[in-house]
């Protein structure tokens, strides 16, 4: 039995328990990312690293502290610096005096023996059917998340009690982590949406804005300081094209068994940015041209500082931006980014929506 | 034709390579002049400002190169010159950076650079990329271009043979070897009478050698060629000193530094790292240098 451990990244947290849990593990979640979180990643980490590997750090340090004694962390193949976080992380951990092991998994196209042998210590003692099973739990959590995520996205600027509706997020995400079938995961899912939609709610149709950027900074609202949360309560929808049930199927399922294709972010960015540059700039880019054909009101990049796809896709952004008269608000966020600041500038750019969308409201019936 | 060959990035490596590629093919190279103030600022203006310094420089020699009389603009899309490593994703999303600030002033000739191709693939993505090449000579070139790249990756003389200490200055060929941006560094440390050493001083197999020191393979052509060459100094003892020059902002030098840096606190090499951005001060990097020297000189006298 291992006592393991995993970096935060959002929910995903409910998924991987069950699954380590089912088979046999005792699992040390580590403490949500918070302040000390953040000044542990970024006293031990490198100091021009990017955020995420800082925040794993953290969540790493935490965890070991709470006596784990496994790690397990994703791997790539570049060209982007994920790839190498595993090794840098360990060797830090390593020379911070802490004793562990760590499992990564490589994706699994081209590294199918090494995604055995992790599979393999993940199972431990039990069948492959057992893994078979736990990994098909979770991923129905993840799935299940991600609909009560959604849901949630798209009632936040609809209904008048905001903290009832993230009261009510909460406990969804609870249930989910609870159940403990596929059957109760899906019960756990309806019954949240139906209850967010008998919200009370306001008559008017919120402006929509796209979320794009770097996946870690969009699936962790820790690290993207609450973003989705405080449009949402500015009375802006938020629609996001990037989950990560979906990257999994994606990159990983789809890619192993050779049949992924080009997504339509991919396609759409193409005539701008016409090869993967890592990451999801290429998503970034093909998103902002399809918030200007799909007519929505404004896109809001977020990514970590530095990063290297998504500086190469931001002044591409601004050019499409700029000639099809979208705004567009970019927020490079790391361990300084203060509140203050953040929230000025996001309610600045929450007034030119609203000021957009009255003049279009205008015209269309003046 | 004349085609714009812009002096910033790849090209402190290549040129043996790309100048021949030019001239076989009928092209007259317009390289632009080094690296100044000018072109710095030029550059400056045209990025935005969390991009790494030396693509901030290699905007600015474009925009030199498209005020110039040429008729194109030589701008490769490199995805990886060895199998499975890679450049950095600025190194793919180039053309279209530079497309983006430049609109449509200029042709570009932005061909995909990928090695691991076959030599008849990588004919053809010429000829697609290039409308202007002739097949018949444009496949000789390659040719011949194939057999000095193959020379040219083995090892030099030491950039000044000075007889006194070694020191192995290791980062980015083009923050190397560009004297604007680094503020003169070789130039420094010849006056102090050191050895320098630069990655193109170490061979292929002494490079491997060190590089297997590593826990998981790079998949960073670049890194992995410092990362070799500083452990294969550790190994070895090859080098007194090492100093390694990075840029401000890029992606892969943050975590190439820190894995250097943890081998190296468990040896007695001295290791200094220098970080280059615009801001940077000639004078502070001088001093650095010289009491970096200076340190080693006296190591043997204590
Ligand atoms: S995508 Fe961005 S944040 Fe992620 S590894 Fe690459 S540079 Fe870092
Ligand atoms: S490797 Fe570093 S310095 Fe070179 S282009 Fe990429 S980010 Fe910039």
């Amino acid at each position: 039995m291992l006592k393991i451990a995993f970096p935060h990244l959002g929910y995903c947290a409910i998924p991987l328990r069950a699954m380590l849990a089912r088979l046999g593990h005792e699992v040390v979640v580590p403490p949500p990312i918070s302040r000390k979180t953040i000044d542990l990643g970024t006293r031990y980490g490198p100091e021009f690293a990017c955020y995420p590997l800082k925040l794993g750090l953290g969540n790493f340090i935490e965890a070991l502290e709470m006596g784990a004694d496994t790690l397990l962390m994703g791997g790539g193949i570049g060209p982007c610096r994920f790839g190498y976080y595993a090794q840098v992380q360990k060797e830090i951990l390593a020379s911070l005096g802490y004793k562990f092991r760590m499992i990564v998994i490589e994706p699994p196209l081209g590294h199918a023996r090494q995604v055995l042998a992790a599979a393999r210590e993940l199972k431990g003692k039990e069948s492959w059917l057992a893994l078979a099973e736990a990994a098909w739990l979770a991923l129905f959590k993840l799935r299940a998340c991600d609909d009560i995520h959604r849901a949630c996205l798209y009632w936040r600027p609809r209904v008048v009690d905001k903290t009832g509706l993230s009261r009510l997020y909460k406990k969804a995400l609870a249930a989910v982590d609870r159940a403990e079938t596929p059957g109760a995961v899906r019960e756990a899912r309806a019954a949240a949406l139906a209850a967010m939609e008998k919200l009370p709610q306001n008559a008017v149709v919120p402006p929509r804005v796209a979320l794009v950027g770097e996946v870690y900074l969009l699936a962790e609202p820790a690290a993207n300081l609450y973003i989705e949360e405080k449009l949402g309560n500015m009375g802006i929808e938020v629609v996001r094209h990037v989950w990560i049930s979906e990257w999994l199927k994606v990159n990983i399922f789809l890619d192993f068994l050779r049949l992924r294709r080009r997504e339509q972010a991919e396609k759409l960015a193409r005539p701008h940015l016409s090869c993967f540059v890592g990451g999801h700039g290429q998503h970034s880019v093909g998103e902002t041209v399809k918030a200007a054909r799909d007519g929505l009101d404004g896109v809001v990049h977020v990514y970590p500082f530095t990063c290297t796809p998504e500086i190469v896709a931001r002044g591409i952004m601004h050019k499409i931006a700029a000639k099809h008269g979208l705004p567009l608000a970019c927020f490079s966020l790391d361990e300084h980014s203060g509140e203050a600041g953040f929230v000025t500038r996001l309610e600045a750019f929450a007034d030119i929506i609203r000021a957009n969308r009255s003049k279009k409201e205008a015209v269309r019936h003046g | 034709m004349r085609v714009g060959l812009p002096r910033a990035l790849l090209y402190f490596k290549y040129y043996p390579v790309l100048e021949q590629l030019f001239r076989s093919n009928g092209w007259e190279p317009v390289v632009s002049t080094p690296t100044n103030k000018r072109k710095l600022e030029q550059g400056l203006a045209l990025c935005e400002d969390e991009v790494c310094l030396p693509v901030k420089v290699m905007m600015g020699h474009v925009r030199s190169l498209a005020e110039q009389d040429i008729d194109a603009l030589f701008v490769p899309r490199v995805v990886s010159l060895e199998r499975k490593r890679y450049f950095c994703p600025k190194f793919l999303g180039l053309p279209d950076m530079v497309r983006c600030s430049l609109g449509n002033e200029i042709p570009l000739i932005s061909p995909t650079v990928n090695l691991s191709w076959s030599r008849l693939k990588i004919w053809q993505e010429g000829l697609k990329s290039c409308n202007c090449l002739k097949p018949w000579r444009w496949w000789l070139s390659l040719n011949s271009a194939a057999r000095i790249h193959r020379r040219h990756l083995q090892a030099g003389e030491p950039v000044s043979p000075g007889g006194g200490k070694r020191v192995a200055v290791l980062g980015h060929c083009y923050n190397i070897y560009d004297e604007y941006v680094n503020f003169g560094l070789l130039n420094t440390l010849a006056q102090l009478g050191v050895t320098v050493l630069t990655v193109e001083n170490f061979t292929r197999e002494q490079i491997e050698e060190g590089a297997r020191g590593l826990s998981k393979d790079l998949f960073w052509s670049y890194g992995r060629d410092v990362v070799g060459a500083a452990f294969y100094c550790l190994a070895r003892g090859a080098a007194d000193g090492v100093i390694l020059v990075a840029s401000f902002g890029c992606g892969p030098d943050s975590l190439i530094i820190e894995i250097i840096q943890q081998r190296f606190a468990r040896f007695d090499i001295p290791l200094m790292c220098l970080t280059l951005d615009e801001h940077a001060a000639d004078t502070g990097l001088v001093t650095r240098v010289e009491a970096f020297v200076d340190m080693l000189n006296w190591r043997d006298v204590c």
